[in-house]
């Protein structure tokens, strides 16, 4: 027998020559674990009822072991999803004609290119700048602009509600607005060159925003005073979270029709423009509302 | 100094050292969008096979951003140490990764060395190291801070409690907070990225989570992480506050951008170390992350891991008990999907611990960027076993106004006891106290939020 034939046997006598584990311990009887739910129940856990009043953070979810019960698993899974689904969504061909849109386009040719490449989402295309040159009122007060941004799936739920709201919320203060426009694949400061282009006093892009865990489906709105090119985002007024769930679309038509008026009488938008004379309607330079949590799975 | 290469008989040649560190790096989209990555993979190991003969004294001449252009360079060129730079520069770029990755080389030596290392010096060692050499290196590394607690010491792993809140309601800011304490997070400190950015708002939430801390007896620190112009304001309010954050980049106009400068941070540190509330010695808080710079487009032409050291650089002259990068907050213009966040993450960490910061890391991302919750969870394993000093913590990962997915409360137990470690010492012992963690399990109070008044 070989040195290395004997080192092998005699290591294997003395770990012991048979199985190398014991018989494992008699099965045991599993009854069910207790039922964790997620937005635990106020009966089941004051804490988290108490928590759900001033916060949407997901407390009192108890665990097992140190991880998340399996209901837990399934909604944040579900909440995950939408938001992927919010950002995946692309704006349908037609959907601008449909809905009573001038249809435009940017530099952006793929779903792909338009996540990696913000600037060419700021510039319109050729054809749409010509498209935009032939078809659009020139000099008007407020430019409004419907946009996918990073939700398409908030611009097609709520893009024209909002749109049709600003508007009659810029008519009811004698601003007039110009011809209603869409764009596809398009960044916030797409505003500058459309604005500039039309010769508004002031552009508002209304587009879907960075979705967050569980919510595809809010708009953001950008306003800035003399759009053009080379704009900042300290030019800029914002008010983000529109949708049912959060700031109503008619509330927030209310806000931003009244930000219009004062950056037209102020002449100037962003960091200098004066909120203080606005009161509570303008709700600050960028306003949120809080949000609540909806229950994805189940009933 | 030879900036050129062959590779199978096709000579590739760079234009500058700069050029040379751009196009060594592995995929960024950020790289791509500033163009000037590599065009494709030969060109990239050509480089790496230029910057690989390069010696560190050659990167020292020839800083990404010129001395005369940027505060940050001079503050490296300056205050770099001559003794610790004399026993590396001969190295070339190529010789440093292998003293680095020599067993014969401890944590206490790449201690002593790291005053003697620019930030330029370390991404390029980064470039040629694959996650295993990054990860590696990163183990050996020791930095070990002190403020209430002490962070950093071997076999630990630690983290921050972040109870952000869309609208800073502090009862529901409170809540969180307790809760993730009852889970054993919070031992790096408990740090709320404010909504309102004002020195009322920044005051209030700091009182309210001082309240806790003492009520409980947590030994922890907190932070509020709002502008430090606007900390610096709430100190004079009279507000207690443990640690003073600041988001910095790498270079001096990109943090012009941020309303920062030089003379700002060193006033800053000036009225912690007078007013600041923990024992210290250590007492600032920063984040960075990769592409900052190019969102302002202050970045020179020079590539995002570049830059990003150059924020390191900047960080450890204010002996900061918190360092992390926040890796996949950016979005995929700059960082595009997991791969790109992972190798991030471990870079960031890397070069931060070789210039002797406490690094620490919010391993995450953004809805928009292609990363899966199953790549998130492994990344904070390698994480956890590249030594990084301290992860974040959220309920279900979840930050509420940032709207971004990072680390959660169930995620530090979890890892502590897949990886064997344990959070700081002093923190330990509470938690045993307290009944939510003994010795490497769960305690009978742990997840119980009774467990912390």
């Amino acid at each position: 027998m070989s040195r290395t034939r004997q080192l092998m046997t005699a290591l294997r006598a003395q770990l012991g020559a048979s199985d190398p584990q014991p018989a494992p311990p008699p099965v045991p009887a599993i009854p069910p674990p207790p039922a964790r739910v997620y937005s635990p129940r106020p009966e089941r856990s004051a804490f988290a009822a108490e928590a759900a009043r001033h916060t949407t953070a997901l407390l009192g979810i108890g665990h097992v072991g140190t991880r998340y019960a399996t209901d837990v698993v399934l909604q944040f899974q579900a909440e995950l999803a939408v938001a992927h689904a919010a950002v995946g969504a692309e704006l349908p061909d037609g959907w601008a004609a449909a809905n009573g849109f001038v249809g435009l386009t940017t530099r952006v040719a793929s779903h792909r290119e338009f996540l990696l490449r913000p600037d060419l989402g700021r510039r319109l295309s050729d054809a749409a700048l010509a498209e935009l040159r032939a078809r659009c009122t020139k000099g008007v007060d407020v430019q409004l602009i419907v946009a996918d941004g990073l939700s398409a799936v908030a611009c097609m739920a709520t893009g024209k509600q909002l749109h049709d709201a600003v508007a009659r919320a810029c008519g009811a203060r004698g601003l007039g607005v110009g011809t209603p426009v869409a764009a596809r694949f398009a960044r916030v400061w797409l505003e500058d060159e459309i604005g500039q282009e039309t010769g508004a006093k002031v552009a508002m892009i209304l587009l879907g925003e960075r979705p967050g865990l569980g919510t595809g489906d809010g708009l953001s709105a950008y306003v800035v005073y003399d759009p053009k090119l080379g704009k900042t985002d300290g030019d800029r007024n914002m008010i983000s979270n529109i949708h049912a769930r959060g700031t109503p679309p008619d509330e927030a038509a209310a806000r931003l029709a009244a930000l219009a008026a004062a950056m037209i009488e102020q002449r100037t938008s962003g960091v200098t423009l004066d909120l203080g004379r606005l009161g509570e309607v303008a709700g600050g330079r960028g306003y949120r509302a809080p949000q609540v949590r909806q229950r994805l799975v189940g009933g | 100094m030879q900036l050129g290469s062959t590779i199978r008989g096709v000579r590739y040649t760079f234009a500058s050292v700069k050029d040379v560190l751009a196009k060594a790096n592995p995929p960024k989209s950020g790289d791509d969008l500033a163009g000037i990555a590599a065009r494709d993979a030969v060109e990239r190991v050509a480089a790496r096979a230029v910057l690989a003969d390069l010696t560190l004294r050659e990167l020292r001449e020839h800083p990404v951003v010129p001395y005369e252009q940027d505060a940050l360079t001079r503050y490296a060129e300056d205050e770099l140490d001559a003794q610790a730079f004399a026993a590396i520069g001969h190295l070339t770029v190529g010789q440093f990764r292998e003293w680095l990755l020599d067993i014969e080389t401890t944590g206490p030596t790449l201690r002593a060395i790291a005053p003697g290392l620019t930030p330029e010096m370390a991404a390029a060692a980064c470039k040629l190291m694959s996650s295993f050499d990054l990860m590696t290196v990163g183990a050996k590394c020791q930095v070990v801070v002190r403020a209430n607690n002490t962070l950093g010491l071997p076999g630990r792993l630690s983290s921050r409690c972040q109870p952000n809140h869309p609208t800073d309601d502090v009862e529901g800011i409170l809540a969180s907070a307790r809760e993730g304490l009852a889970y054993g997070c919070g031992d790096a400190v408990i740090g709320i990225n404010p909504a309102t950015d004002t020195a009322a708002s920044t005051a209030e939430i700091l009182r309210v989570i001082d309240d806790l801390l003492r009520r409980n007896e947590v030994p922890t620190q907190h932070c509020v992480l709002s502008h430090v112009t606007v900390q610096m304001k709430a100190l004079a309010l009279g507000c207690p506050m443990d640690l003073m954050f600041q988001s910095l980049a790498g270079t001096e106009a990109a943090n012009t951008a941020f309303g920062i400068s030089g003379p700002l941070l060193d006033d800053a540190w000036a009225l912690m170390k007078e007013r600041g509330t923990t024992r210290g010695p250590n007492r600032m808080y920063f984040e960075t992350g990769q592409g900052s710079a190019l969102s302002s487009a202050a970045h020179h032409g020079a590539d995002q891991v570049t830059i990003e050291a150059r924020a390191y650089g900047l960080a450890r002259r204010y002996k900061p008990f918190l360092v992390n990068t926040v890796v996949g907050f950016i979005g995929p213009e700059y960082l595009e999907d997991g791969p790109q966040i992972s190798r991030a993450a471990l870079e960031d960490h890397f070069m931060g611990k070789l210039l002797g910061l406490p690094m620490g890391c919010d391993a995450c991302f953004t809805y928009h960027a292609r990363m899966t919750q199953d790549e998130l969870e492994s990344l904070k394993v390698l994480l956890g076993a590249a030594g990084c000093t301290y992860l974040m913590s959220l309920p279900v990962g979840d930050d509420i106004m940032l709207n971004y997915q990072s680390t959660s409360y169930h995620d530090i137990p979890t890892l502590r006891r897949l990886l064997g470690k344990r959070p700081t010492p002093e923190f330990d012992a509470w938690l045993d106290a307290r009944g939510i963690w003994r010795d490497d399990a769960p305690g009978p109070r742990f997840g119980d939020v009774a467990a912390v008044r």
